[in-house]
Formats: structure tokens, sequence, C-alpha cells
């Protein structure tokens, strides 16, 4: 029998021939031992189980997710012999794996993004009471998107919605969110809110959201952000960056756009409150009529009053000097001219007497 | 959409207004009837434009899964 001969450099080559034919991509679950980052651009790794350890190889920027000796991930990538004859796996992408390893690196990750003030309330914008375009990313297959879509519909209408559709699980899904994002933000006539939506699913199903690029994405949106991704539970990176975080995508769809018919029984008791409004207003004017009439009585009455007052107070100063008062008191009128030897007339109370003047003295 | 080029929030909005009226200091008992009328009248067609009216979706032609745009 032959044995096929190469050259090193050939053996090296064929054999990165064959494995790629092979397993041209592959995920592997282990733990990360010997994690560190050179030059600040190339990380390397052990990835290990029990009784095999294997070396990996990747790009800062690939790294999506915060990775740290002992965590468990699933890496994927290719299998590749270096020219110095060294077996690793080139890494495309990386995930935590196991609820330890994924709570792990989101604590990691949450803890970063907060200190940078991606999730600071001031950050936050609020949403249009009733929003005309409505941008929404998510799978059109999914559940999710489906309860999301009924109850816009059963909500509200006249609204224009575009739907990106995307993988909303896996490694490809972050930039494929991304890509939608970067879509609607660079359109000519922008939506005035992005949706994006996912239904709920395992923590490994949901862990697409905490993607650190795709919550920078959503933390640096132009146009307001409203999540609904997962069960009320759930809460990624993604919800704590989106300017409202709806607690599932049927929650979104209400917080997105009022009731119709909300808005109809509201209409309808702002005009029907208007009727006893108007009668209470004319009553309010009557009263003041009605007032105003009473006031003009007395102030006539009082007037007449006054005159009926006045002319009893003549009638008694007249009375004073009233001759005839005084005659009767014993007083007598006298008339004529008071010479002697004048006849005079002296008037009592009883009788009119003539008298002649004897005698006149001054006093 | 609506018939008219006016939205319902638009709609909604002048509703508001002519509510606003009674309150405020234009407030005319004569005039009163009239914007009323205007009012339950805006109210109906906001009733039969939310009744009616539906939603436009739209998927985006493009795809996601790569950079390429189509």
């Amino acid at each position: 029998m032959v044995h096929p001969t190469f050259s090193v450099s050939d053996f090296v080559a064929i054999t990165n021939q064959t494995l790629e034919y092979a397993y041209p991509l592959i995920e592997v679950e282990g733990e990360v031992a010997s994690f560190k980052v050179n030059q600040g651009k190339f990380v390397f790794f052990d990835l290990k189980d029990e009784k095999a350890s294997v070396g990996c190889f990747m790009m800062v920027f690939q790294l999506r997710v915060p990775v740290e000796d002992g965590m468990r991930v699933v890496v994927t990538g290719s299998p590749k012999l270096t020219q110095w004859g060294k077996f690793s796996l080139t890494i495309k992408s990386i995930r935590p794996s196991g609820e330890g390893s994924i709570k792990k690196s989101f604590e990691i990750l949450k803890a970063r993004l907060d200190k940078e003030g991606l999730f600071a309330t001031d950050r936050k914008r609020s949403l249009p009471t009733v929003p005309r375009r409505v941008a929404v990313i998510s799978s059109p297959q999914a559940a999710g998107y489906a309860d999301f879509m009924k109850i816009v519909n059963d909500r509200w209408g006249g609204l224009h919605i575009d739907v990106a559709a995307v993988t909303v699980q896996g490694s490809d899904a972050p930039d494929q969110i991304i890509r939608a994002l970067n879509y609607f933000t660079t359109q000519e006539e922008l939506a005035d809110v992005i949706v994006i939506i996912r239904g709920g699913g395992s923590a490994d199903d949901l862990s697409a959201f905490n993607d650190e690029q795709l919550v920078r994405a959503v933390a640096a949106s132009r146009i307001p952000v409203l999540t609904g991704i997962g069960h009320e539970v759930d809460v990624s990176l993604c919800d704590l960056a989106a300017d409202v975080r709806a607690a599932t995508p049927s929650n979104a769809a209400q917080l997105l756009v009022p009731n119709r018919q909300d808005i109809v029984r509201q209409t309808q008791l702002q005009v029907q409150s208007l009727v006893p409004q108007v009668l209470g207003i004319i009553e309010r004017l009557r009263r003041q009529a009605e007032g105003k009439v009473e006031r003009a009585t007395e102030a006539t009455e009082e007037r007449v009053q006054d005159y009926y007052n006045q002319l009893a107070y003549t009638k008694r100063l007249l009375a004073e000097f009233d001759p005839m008062r005084a005659m009767q008191r014993g007083y007598a009128l006298i008339r004529g001219s008071a010479r002697v030897g004048e006849m005079i007339e002296i008037e009592t109370a009883k009788a009119i007497i003539e008298a002649e003047v004897k005698k006149y003295e001054q006093k | 959409m609506n018939k008219s080029d006016t939205t319902i929030q638009q709609k909604i909005d002048q509703l508001d207004a002519l509510v606003a009226w009674f309150d405020g200091d234009d407030f005319q008992l004569e005039q009163a009837s009239k914007k009323l009328q205007e009012a339950a009248k805006l109210a109906k067609s906001i009733e039969q434009d939310l009744n009616t009216v539906s939603n436009e979706v739209a998927q985006v032609k493009r795809s996601f899964a790569s950079d390429s745009a189509e």
C-alpha cells in the first residue's frame, strides 16, 4: 500500500480542507478556561469538559456577550489546524449556556451598560399618544407577532405599519434586528415609534435580546423604541435600554395605541356633559336676572317710602304753622291798625270780635 | 383611512377645543347651541371613523439576513 506523502504545509492545508468539508460550522458546548484578550483585538480561551480541552480563537468584535473563566458557553465556529500545527476552533459567535452562565453574563453586561447610563430614566422618551406610522421588528411567523397585531387591529385603526421580518432567536438574531433598526432610522419618512416584538421562550431563546451591540443600537435609536419581549417575568437588556418596556407583545399593543371603544365612550361623555353644563349656565344667568329685578323692585319701594316720609314730615311742619292751633290754645289773631281810636278785629278759636283801640304803649 | 383629510386625532383635538370653549372666557350663550351641535357631529364622526378605519400593514421587502440591501 502506497501512503500519500505531503510537505508539512500541504499536510496542514489538506487537513484544513478536510475539516472544512466535514465540519464547515459546528457548535461546541463547554466551560471557558484561560480566557484572555491580546492587544485589545484577539480573544483566546480554552473550552473544556471533564475529559478534554480545545483551544479557541476569535476577534474581540465578535464577542457580543461578557465571557469569563468558569462560564458555560456554546461556541459556533470552524475547526482549524494552524501553521504551527496547533489545533483550535476559530469562533464566529459565542453565547452563554445554562441558567447560571446566562444570568452571570447578563449581570456583568447589565452593570457595565448601566454604569454608562444606557438605562437611565432621564433618557427615556414617551411614546406618542396616537402614532400614525409604526415600525415593527419581529418574526411574522411567531405567535407573539400575531398576538400583537391582533390586539393593535382590535384597538385602533388608521395606522401605517411597516414590518421588518427578522429572526428573533439564535446567533443571527441580534445582527438582523440591528439591521432592521438601522433601516427604520435611516428612512426618509420616519416612523413615530419602533416596536420590537418577540413571544415567550426559554432564557436561551431570549438571550439574543441581551446582545451588547443590539442593546446599544436600541439605546441609540433616534426613534422611540417600545419592546414587547417574552413574558412579564422576562426582562432583557433591550427592555432596559428601550424607551418603554411592555410586559408582553399583547401589552405592547395596549401601550402603543388607545382602545377605540374607550375613545368613543370618552367623546360621547364629553358631548353629553355639555348639555347639563349649558343648562347650568342658563340657570345661573336666569338667577342673576331674577336677582337684578328683585334688587330694582326693592330700590323702587325704598324710594317711594322715602317720598311718603318726606311728605309726612312736610305735613307735620305745615301743621305747626297753622294759626288755628295757637287760637285753640287761647291765643287770638288781631287784624287792623294798632293806633288809639282805630277799630281792630280780634279772632279767637270760637269768635270774631270787633274792638276799639283805647290805649297804645310801646313795650 | 378617513374619507376626509382630517385624521381621527385631529378630530379628537377639535372636539377637545370645542369642549374647552364651553369653559372658557369666549363662551356666549347665543353660540352654545351651534357649538353643541358641532361637538355632537364631531363625536359621531370620530365614532364612525374609529369603527370603520383599518390599519395598513406592509412588510419591508429587503432581507435583514445579511448586510446587503435588496
